[in-house]
């Protein structure tokens, strides 16, 4: 499955125009397709509950509920034991989107912006999840926080997922760590963090913030998005890089000059980036958006499964 | 520092090329809208910097190979540098005097041959990769050599030159050698002046062009050091064909020529028993002999009957001596077909000698009732003024109006065109002339064809006429009155009773002046003349009848009227004779059918002319004269014409410059004064002008265009690999 074209230019229509509603349906169309493709249940919760699959007995102690005995066991060899099973369900999956400026870059071969790749890959995060009936939550941000729908599992919560997807346009400064921070204690008990950015932030600060997550026992997931041209800057001649994140912020080069530093500072950032990760056991994904959406998924979810 | 080829330095804008480049690529940037600014910047300021600094660099190399190499091609010579050694190649212009007075003696051999022997030796002493011009200094503009590195090449041209007779040009060749050194190719320059000194050549007569000419060396951005090579020569002696002399007038057949030659002693010792040989058209007369004292100049006197028609040639030589090229003067005359003369008779008369011009047309043509062997000059044709037809005055060379009261204005406006295309025309007055119509129709206040207004008749009676005013001579030397040149007063016994007072103004515009030839003993001229146009107007206050004077019966009267006819008829004559180096210019027939001539050179050698035209004229010119002697020019169907050339007189004086003077010039144009007696090396450089220094930069140009490529590839083309 190819990913979505991207929103017909920077100016995009306001929510409530039809440009949402066509952003919004090819969102929708776009998570049903991907859980016809998907096989359900990747997910089972490191939390015991109530549930038809047993998973082991343990020695009761005091406190635990009389429900729980296995009466049966316990005619057999006079002893107490409770009865536990797997809870399959009910992981808590908050989408963080970054939606700052530096997402709004399209390359030359890319068939979409950042952005758009972003919003389509956590629209199709988002529906797998609920339909694995996992409460799936979403946080929009650029420098701040722009949008934060608490998770929830009802079915009808992927409307109200991918409304709010659609309705966000680019822009605006990145501060990725800075928006952790401030969001950390809206994500409650623990969870699934799914980071979706071009992590182009200050590595140490963004590591930090991620490790701070990581001691709050929620696990960390962090798609980075990045465009063709950002892996092989293939400019050439004298070019006015325009930042699409600061106003008036320009660099006047030779881009062929220019490639070498790029190609150190990059490939340096993403090494402090990929081992900062590491050192964390978060996981990283690093995709780039002229890639299939649904390889890409796929990838993702089957690697998941193995791990399990 | 200063530069060779200057002009070149104008490459150096080619520098702005890369700049030029750089910045119109700067204003070309293509926009671009990015995500990753942070990994542009580079991670610190020193990464910045060191990009600046490689581009810097890259532009500083690319600006300033073009730069260096411009200088390059401009030659530029550094002045704080000084040559090393006299060994250095040099720009060598040698003048070498090849002029008539280099062939006398000089020790064994002559003076050339010393001069030449010295210049070879010159020539085999020049550093390895120096260039040498040679100029003769009698033809300076024909260099016989310019720059050349090969030294067999130019002694070979030098093996070739003998002295021509010719005289030395000593500014022109200065002037030569100025431009030949604008053309050198290298840095340290020297003239060599290699002469004989020849005070009349040298002398401060001709200093200020001269000085003016080494200015002008001088003022060359590279100027030369100049070395004079005085070659001496031995005191000789020299005896010269200054010149021969004889009237210009047309003559005809059988009339005696009077020619004469002066002849000067420019030795120590005087001479006698000289022998003069007079040949004309290549026969040679009896020599006669003659004596001259030191340092003196002689003339000598000889007359000679034509008795054919045409160009005839004339040559005076004299015994060899030591400066044979001075011992021959030419000239050449014409004897010419006789004159046809027409006499407008005011008062004509069936009685012999009664009419007004009966004894003028006797004194034109005495042979005509004579049975001589001489041919009259002239052939005269008598008519009526009111009755001539006007296809007489087209085969006339003179118009004579005798007495005449006035003209119809057709012939009047008709004879006015005849004397403007160069026709003669005499007016004598008489009793029967109308004054006042002359000076309204013929004069018109100075701006028609007399000369002269007519003012009073003034008539002699009682004592006065008794005692008449004597003509006197106003003007002498004219050729009208040659024939009177040995008389103190030839007109002594003329009497004149009347004549008309003629008043001859001033005229204020660029009209020539009239010239007063003969006058009355108070001032009031007789005869006068003027041009008009290409012809001549002479004007007399009296009759050419002895009506008034008795002038006609005077024996003055025929050659007086020979002479002033024959002055009239040769208004457009050319001159005789030319000096070598000056053009020859012989006019032809406009009409003339072939479209080239020949002329034909003393030596023989036939050279093609083309025939130029120019307005109403064709003529050709011919400039190459360095030899003297006669030069003929044949055109086809044309008589030839002949023109001979002599030596100027300033190369038979074999006084050399004293050598305080040569001193003093050699001084005054800084010039190294050297002896032949000395060594004949030449003098090293005086502190030299600096060396060239374009091999070093085209080093540098090549080093820096290595490094361009190198850094190129070490800033920008080691691109990594594509991810």
């Amino acid at each position: 499955m190819k990913p979505l074209p991207p929103p017909s230019g920077e100016q995009s229509p306001k929510p409530g125009t039809s440009g949402l509603f066509r952003r919004l349906s090819a969102l929708q169309l776009l998570a049903k397709k991907l859980l016809d493709g998907l096989s359900s249940g990747i997910h089972k919760s490191p939390r015991k509950g109530a549930s038809v699959i047993f998973k082991q007995h343990r020695p009761y102690i005091p406190g635990d509920e009389v429900r729980h005995l296995d009466w049966r066991v316990f005619a057999r060899s006079d002893r107490f034991y409770i009865r536990e099973y797997e809870q399959e369900t009910n992981i808590r999956v908050t989408l963080l989107v970054d939606l700052s400026g530096s997402m709004n870059y399209s390359g030359t071969h890319a068939p979409c912006s950042k952005a758009d790749y972003s919003k389509q890959l956590a629209s199709g995060l988002g529906a797998v999840f609920i339909q694995q009936q996992d409460s799936v939550g979403l946080l929009t941000f650029d420098s701040r926080i722009r949008t934060f729908l608490p998770p929830r599992a009802r079915p009808s919560h992927l409307q109200a997922l991918s409304t709010a997807l659609a309705r966000e346009l680019p822009g605006g400064e990145t501060s990725i760590h800075k928006v952790l921070k401030e969001a950390a204690p809206r994500f409650g008990k623990r969870g699934l963090l799914i980071l979706i950015s071009d992590c182009l932030d200050q590595p140490a600060e963004l590591i930090r913030a991620l490790s701070l997550l990581r001691q709050q026992h929620h696990e960390v997931l962090v798609f980075q998005i990045l465009d063709r041209d950002e892996l092989s800057f293939p400019f050439t001649g004298w070019t006015r890089f325009e930042c699409l994140e600061a106003d008036g912020l320009y660099l006047d080069a030779d881009a062929a000059a220019l490639r070498r530093t790029y190609m150190e500072n990059f490939e340096r950032f993403q090494q402090e980036l990929t081992a900062g990760c590491r050192r964390n056991q978060i996981e990283l994904y690093r995709v780039v958006t002229d890639e299939s959406l649904e390889a890409t998924l796929s990838a993702h979810l089957s690697r998941r499964l193995k791990r399990r | 520092m200063t530069f060779l080829n200057a002009t070149l330095l104008t490459g150096t804008a080619a520098g702005s090329i890369p700049l030029l480049i750089h910045l119109l690529q700067k204003n070309k940037r293509k926009p671009l809208q990015w995500s990753a600014m942070q990994f542009l910047f580079a991670q610190n300021i020193k990464q910045r910097r060191r990009l600046r600094l490689e581009q810097l660099l890259l532009l500083l190399l690319r600006v300033s190979i073009p730069v260096l190499l411009a200088l390059c091609m401009a030659r530029p010579l550094l002045s704080s540098l000084r040559a090393p050694s006299r060994r250095l190649p040099t720009s060598l212009v040698i003048l070498l005097d090849d002029s008539a007075s280099m062939d006398s003696p000089a020790g064994p051999s002559s003076a050339f041959a010393r001069a030449k022997s010295v210049t070879e030796k010159l020539l085999h002493s020049l550093p390895r990769g120096s260039e040498v011009a040679l100029l003769g200094m009698s033809d300076p503009q024909l260099p016989w050599s310019e720059f050349t590195v090969s030294t067999e090449r130019a002694l070979a041209l030098l093996a070739e030159r003998n002295p021509l007779p010719a005289a030395a040009l000593v500014k022109d060749s200065l002037d030569a050698a100025t431009e030949q050194f604008s053309k050198a190719h290298l840095p340290t320059r020297r003239l060599v002046i290699i002469s004989d000194f020849q005070k009349s050549n040298w002398s401060t007569q001709d200093a200020v062009p001269r000085e003016n000419a080494i200015e002008r060396l001088r003022a060359l951005s590279l100027p030369p050091e100049i070395t004079l090579c005085d070659i001496s020569s031995a005191p000789i002696e020299n005896v010269a064909v200054e010149s021969i002399h004889f009237s210009n007038l047309p003559v005809g057949i059988g009339q005696r020529m009077r020619f004469r030659t002066t002849l000067h002693n420019y030795g120590k010792k005087p001479r006698s028993n000289l022998l003069v040989s007079w040949i004309f058209d290549g026969a040679s007369e009896t020599p006669v002999s003659c004596s001259i004292a030191a340092n003196e100049s002689a003339q000598l006197l000889f007359e000679k009957v034509f008795s054919e028609r045409g160009v005839h040639t004339v040559q005076v030589s004299v015994e060899h001596d030591q400066l044979p090229a001075d011992d021959t003067a030419w000239a050449n005359l014409t004897v010419c077909e006789p004159l046809p003369i027409l006499l407008v008779n005011g008062s004509p008369s069936k009685e012999p000698l009664e009419g007004e011009t009966d004894f003028l047309q006797l004194a034109l043509q005495p042979t005509a009732t004579q049975k001589t062997q001489a041919e009259s000059l002239f052939l005269t044709e008598v008519v009526d003024p009111n009755t001539w037809s006007e296809k007489a005055i087209l085969g006339a060379k003179v118009v004579v109006l005798a007495n005449v009261t006035s003209l119809s204005n057709q012939r009047l406006s008709r004879l006015e065109a005849f004397v403007q295309k160069g026709g003669g025309l005499v007016v004598f007055t008489g009793p029967q002339i109308d004054a006042d119509w002359y000076n309204k129709n013929l004069h018109r206040a100075g701006r028609g064809v007399l000369p002269a207004r007519i003012d009073a008749l003034q008539n002699l009676r009682g004592d006065a006429a008794q005692h008449p005013p004597s003509l006197i001579i106003q003007t002498a030397g004219h050729p009208i009155l040659e024939p009177f040149s040995s008389s103190d007063t030839p007109f002594q016994d003329l009497r004149i009773q009347s004549w008309f007072t003629l008043r001859a103004p001033a005229t204020a515009d660029s009209t020539p002046q009239p010239t007063t030839v003969l006058a009355l003993e108070d001032g009031s001229p007789v005869l006068v003349e003027r041009r008009y146009g290409d012809g001549i107007v002479l004007q007399c206050a009296i009759p050419c009848s002895p009506t008034w004077s008795n002038l006609p019966t005077r024996p003055t009267f025929v050659p007086l009227m020979q002479k002033l006819i024959a002055y009239a008829a040769n208004a457009n004559s050319s001159p005789q004779s030319l000096f070598t180096g000056d053009s020859i210019t012989a006019y032809l027939p406009t009409k003339v059918g072939a479209a080239s001539a020949r002329i034909i050179t003393p030596t023989g050698k036939s050279v093609p002319l083309p025939i130029q035209k120019k307005d109403d004229s064709a003529f050709v010119e011919y400039a190459d004269t360095r030899l003297p002697g006669i030069y003929s020019v044949a055109t086809e169907g044309q008589p030839n014409q002949l023109f001979a050339l002599n030596l100027p007189q300033s190369e038979s004086n074999p006084e050399k410059l004293s050598a305080e003077a040569l001193q003093t010039f050699a001084r005054q144009s800084g010039a190294t004064l050297l002896q032949t007696e000395d060594s004949l090396e030449l003098p090293p450089p005086q502190g030299g002008f600096g060396r060239e220094i374009w091999t070093p930069l085209l080093w540098l140009v090549l080093a820096l265009l290595f490094a361009e490529s190198l850094l190129l590839q070490r800033f920008h083309l080691r691109k990594e690999p594509t991810p």
